[in-house]
């Protein structure tokens, strides 16, 4: 697709603007400021729906719908149209699209299938490069550099998608970690109620048969909860009120045991080293770093992916040298990693009590319930509650916390009258239950063990499932990166060669043996560049802001290329060029005028050196640049359409309007050879204003061009070459008969051009004043592809003058045999 | 490259030049394709991931219900 004509009406700052890059490269020139990039945005809308500036970051309050139109203007009264080329449709199609319905492109029903896959490969916004995204490139440290790159060529939803990928596993694995937590909890209880230290089935399986025997249950090979009560008669007690007391007295017993001296001293130690360690650490800095860092060292070590990189902050690292490096780290913490360990110990050993006490207090308050002990139940209720806190407290590693004392910590925040509780309740249960038979007791035993086992099996097959599906993210994180490697990387490929071949053209002169590697690595792009054959290093290690600037762009340009292939010629570089020097400046003209063909580049620009190079450079005809100035809020940017002078000028004498004449002629030859002294590197009297007289600038070209004519002769008869001397001697009469007409004409050209005394001039009088100049233009310019005559020096002394295309090719180089 | 014919209502269009896929549309192909080999990945799950990435629907909920599963 190429750009024929659009029109922007009441959007952003433009209030209306119609202009005609006919499909050629256009250009708009203007300070900041001056509306170029509503241009942009203008094209960003119509192809999209959308302006890329107003999302993302920052934009939170911004709206298509309040923000886009111009601010005097609503929705409905904003729109943009264009005439374009579609690739395989011989006639122009319009499309248009306002922004009170910015989902709708407004185009004829019958070209619609066509234009559709444009708008969708517009989406992607990779025909679009801007002045931002070159900065941020530019700018970039090595940690961020890869996703700029990405950046730079519109990738990110890769890496966004990675990041989705990252927290599905995250969550996933911390999902595992929290069930099997839960299976340590319960596994806890089961053998609190066995009386066993360790989970273990065989003496669980033991504790099952044994009670099965009392009730002449057969014994079972196998632990599940639903069989531990298979074939035996179930025994019932007398009353719904009553409770197996047996049991009872062994719960009770075990609460009774928190208030025994031996246990408190053993709380009030482990809780006193807790607390002793965690004041020693807080009270040194270095160390409570230390400890975070050994914290996130280890966790960074146990989430290190297989590709290597930062699970932090995701910079690439080479393959295991990032696991090399945080063990390293682990060892020089080696007093924090005593600590840490010593804490964990400590914490558990706490964990373990308060579950143990939460597993009898559980079972205690069911009886109580049973026995409608209603102040015992809320009391005991109360305090299971606190434990839970002070459970989370520890597992989230808050503790020690204000809330819990010393002294409330060796009795595990035991109520004050446990004794007197628990004692009311076994008394209220001997006194409405009967001493329970051997059986019974049994039966309760499995019967607590049955509903613990179920608890248990929930939490094996919860573990089983959530590690299946923590796998599973993995093995989907790990193949998406394994594809994403592949895929890019091929594209890298592909598009590495052209980024170098582009590179290369512009630095010509210093780089020509540049060599580039761009890898796909990690979160981002390995992207590193040859520097002069002393090996290969990140971009920003070596080379300049500029070379950075225009490996940006090559970059870019490479990608953009590759992915609009056939459906978007249109390539727009919003205000791109920052710090490259003037010579390579004109080498990225020289690529987007020859290296490009079938492309239309839509440029914008505010820097007046780079807009005058891509017009002598020919890039962009005079026709297609327009210039933007003082802008205002109720007209949008005053708008100068260059155009080619000569037919304006030749109008402007066709209505008799000899100072509009006069006036294009001096503006458009001041700006024209100051361009023309630039290439030629022509000797202009010095102006600290940088403001120079046509006359001066005249002189400059027209002495240099003759001095260049008199050694281009002169090499060519050194070299015997007749041909050339022949054609440059036809070269030089004709421009010695232009100059000797300029100074012929000068009584007339200096009044009409630089005294302003146009007034007393005819048409007649002035068309040979616009002849002679429009002659004396084409002497500095080649005929063939219209770019300016330059200088060629390469050492002390200039080699040749040519243009781009090669027609004009003068040889200054004489032969010295 | 497309086929178009002119009558005199507009264009009559016989083959549309088909959109080169996304870089993340060629990453979930290739990713897809290696899911449906893994015998950890039933092709049901491979499908509804395929349907998410074809709705440009991915986020992080869906696919943890779906490993879930």
């Amino acid at each position: 697709m190429k750009l024929l004509e659009l029109e922007i009406h009441n959007f952003r700052g433009i209030i209306n603007l119609s202009i005609e890059p006919r499909g050629e490269n256009f250009l708009i020139y203007g300070p900041n400021g001056s509306g170029k990039s509503a241009v942009v945005d203008a094209l960003d809308f119509l192809l999209t729906g959308q302006i890329s500036r107003m999302k993302g970051k920052g934009t939170k309050d911004i709206t298509l719908k309040k923000h886009g139109p111009h601010v005097d203007y609503s929705a409905k009264d904003a729109w943009i149209k264009a005439n374009v080329k579609i690739h395989g449709l011989e006639e122009p199609v319009e499309i248009k699209r306002s922004l009170d319905h910015p989902n709708k492109l407004i185009c004829e029903d019958s070209i619609r299938d066509l234009i559709n896959p444009v708008i969708e490969l517009a989406s992607r916004g990779q025909h679009v490069l801007t002045r931002r995204e070159i900065l941020n490139y530019v700018t970039a440290d090595s940690g961020t550099r890869g996703k700029q790159i990405q950046t730079l060529l519109k990738i990110t939803d890769v890496e966004k998608t990675r990041n989705v990928l990252v927290k599905v596993k995250n969550t996933l694995k911390n999902n595992h970690i929290g069930a099997k937590s839960s299976l340590n909890t319960i596994s806890a209880v089961i053998n609190s109620n066995i009386g066993i230290t360790n989970y273990d089935e065989k003496k669980i399986l033991d504790f099952v048969n044994n009670n099965r025997n009392v009730l002449d249950g057969s014994p079972l090979q196998d632990l599940k909860s639903n069989s531990i009560k298979e074939g035996i008669e179930a025994q019932t007690l007398s009353s719904d009120i009553t409770v197996n007391t047996q049991l009872l007295k062994i719960d009770l017993e075990k609460l009774h045991e928190i208030n025994s001296d031996k246990n408190k001293e053993s709380l009030f130690n482990i809780d006193l080293e807790l607390r002793e360690l965690k004041t020693k650490i807080s009270s040194d800095h270095r160390m409570e770093d230390a400890l975070d860092h050994l914290k996130l060292t280890r966790l960074g070590l146990n989430l290190l992916g297989l590709e290597g990189s930062c699970p932090l902050c995701d910079t690439p690292w080479e393959t295991g040298d990032l696991k090399e490096h945080l063990k390293y780290k682990i060892e020089i913490f080696k007093d924090a990693a005593q600590n840490l360990d010593r804490l964990s110990e400590l914490t558990d050993e706490l964990i373990l009590e308060v579950n143990h006490t939460l597993a009898s207090l559980n079972e205690i308050i069911k009886s109580a319930e049973i026995l409608e002990l209603k102040e015992e139940v809320i009391a005991l209720k109360s305090w299971t509650n606190e434990l839970k806190i002070l459970l989370s407290v520890l597992e989230d590693e808050n503790y020690p916390d204000i809330r819990f004392s010393e002294e409330m910590v060796e009795v595990l925040l035991a109520p004050d009258n446990l004794d007197f509780i628990l004692d009311n309740i076994y008394s209220v249960a001997i006194e409405k239950s009967p001493e329970p038979s051997e059986e019974q007791t049994a039966w309760d035993n499995l019967t607590r063990l049955e509903e613990n086992l179920k608890n248990y099996e929930r939490s094996i097959d919860n573990c089983t499932k959530s590690f299946e599906s923590y796998k599973k993210s993995e093995i989907l994180y790990k193949t998406f990166l394994e594809s994403r490697d592949k895929i890019l990387n091929k594209l890298y490929s592909e598009i590495k060669d052209r980024f170098v071949e582009l590179y290369r053209e512009l630095h010509l002169d210093d780089e020509m043996e540049f060599k580039a590697i761009i890898i796909s690595e990690s979160a981002g792009v390995d992207f590193k560049v040859d520097f002069h054959g002393r090996g290969v290093n990140p971009p920003n290690a070596l080379h300049s802001e500029g070379h950075q600037d225009s490996m940006g762009i090559c970059l870019y340009l490479a990608l953009a290329e590759r992915l609009t292939q056939g459906f978007i010629d249109l390539i727009i570089l919003d205000d791109v060029m920052m710090s490259v020097d003037a010579p390579h400046r004109r080498e990225i003209c020289n690529l987007l005028a020859n290296f490009f063909k079938g492309r239309q580049f839509f440029i914008t620009t505010h820097d007046q050196t780079w807009a005058r190079q891509l017009q002598s450079e020919g890039v962009i005809k005079a026709k297609n640049r327009i210039e933007f100035s003082n802008w205002t809020i109720e007209n949008g940017p005053s708008v100068n359409i260059s155009g080619d002078i000569w037919d304006e000028i030749d109008d402007d004498l066709e209505r008799n309007d000899i100072p509009s004449a006069a006036a294009k002629l001096r503006r458009g030859s001041e700006e024209y050879f100051s361009q023309v002294c630039s290439a030629l590197h022509a000797p202009v009297r010095f102006n600290l204003s940088g403001q120079y007289e046509l006359g001066d600038l005249l002189s400059g070209a027209m002495a240099e061009y003759r001095n260049e004519l008199k050694h281009a002769k002169e090499a060519a008869n050194s070299w015997g070459n007749t041909e050339e001397l022949e054609s440059l001697k036809e070269i030089d009469e004709f421009s010695r008969n232009v100059f000797t007409r300029l100074n012929m004409e000068r009584w007339a050209v200096n009044p009409a051009l630089h005294y302003n005394q146009w007034a007393d001039f005819t048409p007649q009088d002035f068309k040979p004043v616009v002849d002679i100049f429009r002659d004396l233009f084409s002497i500095f310019q080649c005929d063939k592809c219209g770019t300016l005559l330059h200088l060629v020096i390469n050492g002390p002394r200039p080699e040749a003058v040519k243009c781009n295309c090669g027609e004009v090719n003068w040889n200054l180089k004489e032969n010295e045999d | 490259m497309n086929v178009i014919s002119k009558y005199s209502g507009g264009y009559i269009i016989e083959e549309i030049l088909k959109v080169p896929k996304t870089v993340l549309e060629d990453v979930w192909d290739e990713t897809l394709s290696k899911l449906e080999d893994n015998p950890d990945f039933n092709i049901d799950a491979v499908e509804k991931i395929e349907s998410m990435v074809k709705e440009g629907m991915i986020n992080s909920d869906d696919i943890i219900d779906l490993l879930k599963d």
